[in-house]
């Protein structure tokens, strides 16, 4: 009889212990945390990408070709800034097809290379006279484009050593591009234009053509 | 068994005239003694405790792109507190530099005197992300004389800066307990490039206030 009494005071007294116990521990961090308290909050800043693109200058192509300058060269460039986290990048294209025309009158052919997509060495094969473009900048990659620092000689018309021609095309080929934000002064990227007639006269007159460069925030 | 009860009745029995007779005996005293005192302690226990408010997130305005180089941002937090020697309230960010987003970040705004607040300023070349401080409890002298923390673009001219840090910096301090509105403390953040592009994107800094009865 004493020792039943003695056993369920002992079940007893167990279990009060554990329930105390169970409730120090829920309480006690609240009761601890009750002389600090803290609340977080998430500042957000939003940093929106833009690109812009200077106004490149005309170009007037020289020397002018006639019955006995065959060649001509010409440049222009576009410094292109962006605070794009993934960088830009800068196409060319050309209004019409060929690029360079004297209205109805006549026009330089578009440079045809041995691959048309690919920029070679400028060459302009016998009775044909054509027109091209090359790119040179820190942002244009030289194997692509050549070696160049620069269009070549506007008083002979002989493009620069090392450069790489193709023809235009109505839609964007890219000259260059950055996987980065640029500096706030931008990036300078230069394009050479060459024209020249191989055993066979241009007519006279002005030839002109549209060219428009597209930078893109990537 | 009967022998039991009938000497437990009696010892009740003889205990209870016992009692009758010393109380009879004792009582008269007491009450020869007319005047008699006592004393209690009462005690109330007022247990201190301290809140602070959970405000929403912030958004800095305007964003920052190439043609705009100075961002601005606001939070108040409130503290509630009825410990007789007051509270202190301390912001921290969770990592340094505090603003980030991903690999690209602004730095921590750096001071002329490092620790010390000063008009907000970022050198050529420069982002940088920083706070202020305003309200009831905030020392004037460390943390200027502004009454809002800036318009568009611009920190308050009079307000003073400084970058955060992961560890605790006090902005108010008060040494007694508060109304039970408590007390408002506005938090400024500023972020501003300098002739330098941020990379594009979303930037983010976990600032956590904390508010500790003194």
């Amino acid at each position: 009889m004493k020792k039943f009494f003695l056993k369920k005071i002992l079940v007893a007294s167990l279990m009060s212990l554990f329930v105390l116990q169970a409730v120090y521990f829920a309480l006690e961090p609240t009761l601890t945390n009750a002389a600090t308290t803290s609340d977080s909050v998430t500042v957000t800043l939003n940093v929106t990408s833009g690109v812009s693109i200077s106004d490149g200058a005309n170009a007037s192509m020289l020397p002018n070709v006639g019955i006995v300058a065959n060649r001509s060269v010409g440049s222009s460039a576009w410094t292109v800034a962006t605070n794009s986290v993934t960088g830009y990048t800068l196409g060319v294209r050309a209004s019409t097809t060929p690029a360079l025309r004297n209205g109805a009158t006549d026009n330089f052919a578009d440079y045809t290379a041995t691959t048309p997509t690919v920029p070679e060495t400028w060459s302009v094969a016998s009775s044909t006279k054509e027109f091209g473009y090359s790119a040179y900048g820190t942002n244009v990659t030289a194997g692509t484009w050549g070696t160049h620092t620069d269009c070549g000689s506007t008083s002979t018309g002989i493009v620069a050593t090392g450069s790489k021609y193709r023809g235009f095309t109505t839609s964007d080929v890219t000259i260059a591009s950055n996987s980065g934000v640029t500096a706030v002064a931008g990036v300078t990227t230069n394009i050479c234009f060459a024209a020249e007639q191989n055993g066979v006269y241009a007519a006279s007159g002005t030839y002109t053509a549209t060219i428009t460069a597209t930078a893109t925030a990537a | 068994m009967s022998k039991n009860i009938k000497k437990i009745i009696s010892f009740s029995i003889v205990s209870f005239l016992v009692f009758q007779i010393l109380y009879l005996v004792v009582e008269p005293q007491k009450v020869i003694a007319a005047t008699a005192t006592d004393d209690v302690i009462v005690t109330l226990v007022v247990g201190s405790g301290i809140t602070i408010s959970a405000p929403g997130d912030v958004t800095m305005s305007p964003a920052i792109s190439m043609v705009t180089n100075g961002s601005l941002g606001t939070v108040v937090w409130n503290v509630q507190t009825n410990n007789v020697t007051g509270y202190k309230l301390a912001v921290k960010a969770s990592e340094s530099p505090a603003l980030v987003s991903g690999v690209n970040s602004f730095a921590d705004y750096t001071e002329a005197s490092s620790g010390v607040p000063d008009a907000w300023s970022v050198a050529n070349g420069d982002k940088e992300f920083g706070f202020s401080a305003l309200g009831t409890n905030t020392n004037t002298t460390t943390w200027g004389t502004g009454a809002n923390c800036g318009t568009g673009s611009t920190p308050t001219a009079t307000l003073k800066y400084i970058g955060f840090e992961t560890s605790d910096r006090d902005v108010a301090t008060q040494n007694t307990s508060t109304s039970i509105a408590g007390i408002n403390t506005t938090v400024c953040f500023a972020a501003a490039q300098n002739n330098v592009f941020a990379p594009s994107g979303t930037y983010t800094a976990i600032i956590t206030a904390t508010a500790t009865e003194l």
